[in-house]
């Protein structure tokens, strides 16, 4: 409501800006009541038909100011000059006004108009042109703004950060729940500590089919902290917060709406979440938690239902950190001062909790930094490449309003002669370049709108869960302003220009002058030069992409279908009832009809999420040196065949490998025996996994596996250890069908077939394992798409500049032609001239680009996988390619001209 | 200087009625003669504030309305209230009388029609 108030607020300022269209008088008897009537109408929109509402009221009033102001100025001036003349009878209708205040205006106005239409081809290319470079620009800055400017929904969200353990293997993460008190009691420079489970995904059953339900952990202080207020009921109390297992839950009021409708009031509604039972004491707004891959073990959803960090299965271990600790700055506060307390403060941790880890350090980061890291290079390179266009599109337009104003020399120059002062011409000018302006920005506004919500679509991978991308009032501002900054400053400067170098005072000499032939030159090197920026980095961008989908995974993912399984829930407690479980989950699996190979596995390749722990190998020296993390993973017989991940040496799991069995398997990858068996025989070596309980049972490696990319496939392979399942509890696995029908049509009678076996069990990420595979590449995809879409329109923008200006050269030089044809030259040696100038404005302008193209290359490089940022075979092709294209576009005019008849060029003066 | 017959000033159009009458009924100030004239052509005639206040301002320069001299102070804001003048009763009246001339024209020539077989 607040915010709401704001806006009607804010919109009122701007009204009153508006209404100073109105004449002075008219404006200080009744501008302040106006306004107070525009805001009592916004609040009564509002109350009546929502946010629609006001923005049709708000249109309503802009185009009533539009409409009454000019009339009113007119009244006023007439009235002005009725009693100036001494007369008392107001002036006719039909007086012709003086070209000064609104009334001009209006008569530029509708001479733009008239104009335009004369020249519909221009009229519709020059919007088009400012319509797409702004609407790229508007859209990217949409989501930059969602992205980066706006990350963060909450009060003073810049004072908020956070502190987390950092270590040089696994980077930054959080802290086990217990050491929240610890830290509230030694920071002293924060105002309060709080802490929240990054994503949990519980089990909700009860309500519809079990499913997973996204839920956040959280400590007493974190709801003040992101200025949550309950819209029912109320947040969770001391008790709630304090006692172990707090039972209670507060949810979102999307997830209130969906589960129990938008009319029902709180009473005594429940969830059963992990079979247990929470009352529903409050409905919150939305409130997106802060999500980013560097805050530990988040699943990118933001959370719909909160509990009391009590409830948390760890909330009173020391060893598992599973909560971020988010604090407020003081007024006045840097991180800069925290952080120098932050060392004494993990000494003493360290001296009353020697295990919270061996090198680690504390740090502390502003929240909006940490959320923004992972996707502030992807935002800035597009908004960059976004704005490259918009420049390209800037120069076009000005190209064209030069060209314009220079055919119209002898108009103005007419005009002049008949008595119109320069700032009457200018004025003039202007009318025609607030015309374009306004025009080309709704074609911006509306095409950044389509844009944006393609976007969305689409997705930016990264992109923070809590970021809402939108075109509001902000962006349309931002919008307009391009629009009209751009054509006033490209139209009116160079055409004052035009009329200052003299073609006017030449009496509309239709001969280009030199100067202006100079800057429209130099107007098509600059487009040159931004359009090989541009298509450089999409080059280098679309080279890396390919690289990337070139990888070979190490798995083929054709025809598998993933279901990933809880298996401890519904009352599965020991090892023995969930291996029974998933041995019949994979039968009754394999059973069905499209099903031809079945297996599972704890983690699948390139699905986000591994377990790294620590491995001993026999033989190698004193723990503590020896030791290092590997991945480890736990699959069944049958996975490696089922993901054709070939077995270069020794064996795959079998049916042996029993849980009793003598000798505990193992198989490793090719990189472990790279790095840690790299002499004789990997097969038959024996090592040990360093498990949460202490060290496991020594391992016989039975086999070594191909790498597989498990962790992205611009990433490395890493070390790995197999287990076998039936020695390797685990409580979750996924299970891998290979069918023969498509994976999608599969999914649903998979699902069938797990809930007759458990009707508990929530199964909504069966998807296919192409799918995961495709999702993996769809950042670098959506880069390199958008990154290319704005480099062909680069392309097509700036063979359209310099078309235009050699067509424009070949024009105004048409008598020049004639005389050159008359006295004996031939068609070939005009061309040459003609198309030689096309193409030395080009070739400077793609000198200066690749210049620019390096830079960008540098600030790419980032993102780029296996392609150097100065790439040879890109520079190249780009400039290949704009001097083809330079050619052609100056080739085509200019083969026009030598076809003329001397006798016709002669005369057309 | 204002005119001062009543017949110089028709027709009004319907806008200006509509103020008239709103103003003729009480004083008031430019939001409440919005609400006033949306409630009795139950929202067939919504004037944008450009529109009302524009005719509010013609109406006041043609003398058909005065303005109070001192702000009334209602909620702590400052508003003009709008009086109807005698002439403005006057121009009411004849544009009333004008239009009730046309409705019994109307009316005649309606019932001319009804009574031909």
């Amino acid at each position: 409501m607040k915010e709401i108030a704001r806006s009607v607020q804010r919109l009122t300022k701007v009204y009153r800006i508006l209404l100073r269209a109105y004449s002075p008088r008219f404006r200080r008897a009744y501008s302040a009541e106006m306004a107070k009537t525009f805001q009592a109408r916004c609040v009564r929109a509002i109350e009546e038909r929502g946010r629609p509402g006001l923005i049709l009221w708000v249109c309503r009033a802009i185009l009533d100011v539009a409409w009454n102001a000019p009339l009113e100025r007119i009244s006023t001036w007439r009235e002005a000059r009725g009693a100036a003349a001494g007369s008392e009878v107001p002036a006719k209708p039909g007086a012709t006004p003086g070209d000064s205040g609104w009334v001009g205006l209006m008569q530029d106005f509708r001479f733009v108009f008239r104009l335009l239409a004369r020249r519909p081809a221009l009229a519709v290319t020059l919007v088009l042109t400012l319509g797409l470079g702004t609407g790229a620009t508007t859209a990217l800055f949409g989501i930059m703004d969602a992205a980066l400017l706006r990350a963060l929904p909450y009060p003073n969200a810049d004072d908020i950060v956070l502190v987390r353990q950092s270590d040089p293997e696994f980077g930054a993460y959080g802290f086990a729940p217990p050491y929240i008190a610890d830290l509230r009691e030694r920071i002293t420079g924060l105002e309060s500590l709080a802490g929240f489970s990054s994503s949990w995904d519980l089990t909700l059953t009860g309500l519809g089919d079990p499913r997973l339900v996204v839920a956040s952990y959280v400590t007493d202080g974190l709801f003040d902290l992101f200025g949550a207020t309950p819209l029912m009921g109320r947040l969770f109390d001391r008790t709630e917060y304090a006692t172990s297992g707090g039972h209670a839950v507060v949810v979102s009021r999307a997830f209130w709406e969906r589960n129990f409708g938008t009319e029902t009031t709180l009473g005594a509604q429940a969830l059963t979440l992990e079979g247990e039972i929470y009352p529903i004491v409050g409905v919150l707004p939305a409130l997106p938690m802060p999500i980013t891959a560097s805050i530990v073990d988040s699943n990118g959803a933001s959370a719909e239902v909160w509990l009391p960090f009590s409830a948390n299965p760890y909330a009173e271990l020391r060893s598992i950190p599973v909560m971020n600790v988010v604090g407020r700055l003081p007024d006045g506060g840097t991180v800069e001062a925290v952080a120098g307390e932050l060392d004494s403060v993990r000494e003493a941790l360290v001296r009353d909790y020697p295990d919270i880890g061996v090198g680690t350090t504390l740090v502390i980061d502003r929240l909006r930094e940490v959320v923004t890291r992972d996707v502030r290079r992807t935002v800035l390179t597009l908004f960059t490449a976004a704005g490259l266009l918009l420049l390209i599109a800037c120069v076009n337009v000005a190209n064209m309003l030069l060209a314009l104003s220079t055919a119209r020399g002898q108009e103005l120059a007419v005009r002049r002669a008949l008595g119109a002062g320069r700032r009457r011409i200018a004025r003039q000018l202007l009318a025609e370049s607030l015309v374009i302006a306004t025009l080309g920005c709704m074609v911006g506004l509306a095409l950044g709108a389509w844009l944006t919500s393609t976007v969305l679509r689409t997705g930016v991978a990264g992109l923070p869960p809590s970021a809402d991308v939108r075109v509001d009032l902000r962006v349309a501002g931002f919008a307009a302003l391009l629009a009209v900054a751009t054509t006033v400053f490209f139209g009116v400067a160079p055409a004052l220009h035009a009329v200052r170098s003299g073609v006017l005072v030449a009496g509309g000499d239709r001969r280009a002058t030199g100067v202006g032939r100079r800057t429209r030159n130099l107007f098509v090197a600059a487009e040159v030069a931004l359009a090989v920026t541009l298509l450089v980095g999409a080059g280098l961008l679309e080279r890396s992409f390919w690289n990337l989908v070139q990888v070979d995974p190490g798995f083929r993912a054709e025809g598998l279908l993933q279901i990933p399984m809880g298996l401890s829930s519904s009352g599965r407690d020991t090892p023995g009832s969930r291996r029974a479980f998933l041995d019949h989950a994979l039968g009754a699996l394999e059973a069905l009809p499209g099903a031809s190979a079945v297996a599972a596995v704890n983690r699948l390749p390139l699905g986000g999420s591994n377990v790294f722990v620590d491995v001993e190998v026999e033989g190698e020296g004193p723990a503590g040196e020896a030791r290092s993390s590997v991945d480890r993973r736990v699959a069944t017989p049958g996975y490696f065949d089922l993901m054709r991940i070939p077995i270069v040496a020794g064996r795959e799991f079998g049916p042996d490998d029993l849980p009793a069995s003598p000798i505990p398997a193992a198989i490793v990858n090719e990189t472990f025996v790279r790095r840690r068996l790299p002499d004789g025989s990997p097969v038959g070596r024996r090592l040990r996994l360093m498990l949460r309980g202490g060290p496991g049972p020594w391992l016989t490696v039975v086999g070594v596996a191909g790498d597989v990319q498990h962790h992205g496939l611009d990433g490395s392979a890493q070390p790995e250890v197999y287990v076998p399942y039936a020695q390797a509890s685990v409580e979750s696995m996924v299970a891998v069908v290979h069918t023969t029908d498509s994976p999608a049509g599969f999914a649903e009678t998979a699902r069938k077939a797990i809930w007759t076996l458990d009707p508990n069990m929530p199964l909504d990420e069966v998807l296919g394992v192409e799918e995961l595979l495709r999702s993996t590449v769809a950042e670098p995809r959506f880069r390199a798409v958008v990154l290319n879409g704005f480099a062909a329109l680069a392309l097509v923008l700036a063979a359209m500049g310099i078309y235009g200006v050699i067509a424009y050269a070949v024009e105004r030089r048409t008598r020049e032609t004639g005389v050159r044809v008359a006295l004996g030259a031939r068609p070939s040696d005009v061309v040459l001239v003609l198309v030689g100038e096309g193409v030395r404005s080009a070739a400077v302008g793609a000198l200066i680009g690749l210049a620019g193209a390096w830079a960008l290359g540098q600030a790419l490089s980032p993102l780029l996988f296996e392609v150097g940022s100065t790439d040879a075979l890109t520079f190249g092709g780009v400039s290949a390619l704009i001097l083809v294209v330079a050619l052609t576009a100056s080739y085509l005019p200019a083969r026009r001209a030598a076809q003329v008849d001397p006798v016709d060029a002669l005369r057309a003066d | 200087m204002p005119l001062s017959d009543p017949d110089a000033f028709l027709p009004l159009t319907p806008v200006t009625f509509e103020i008239l009458l709103a103003v003729a009924e009480a004083p008031r100030h430019g939001y409440d003669v919005m609400l006033a004239v949306e409630r009795r052509t139950k929202g067939r005639i919504n004037p944008n504030p450009g529109t009302l206040y524009r005719a509010l301002d013609r109406l006041v320069r043609q003398g058909l309305l005065e303005v109070t001299d001192e702000p009334v102070v209602e909620r702590g804001e400052p508003r003009r209230v709008f009086h109807l003048s005698s002439l403005g009763e006057r121009v009411a009246a004849a544009e009333a009388e004008r239009m009730a001339d046309q409705i019994g024209a109307a009316r005649a020539r309606g019932a001319f029609r009804g009574r031909e077989p």
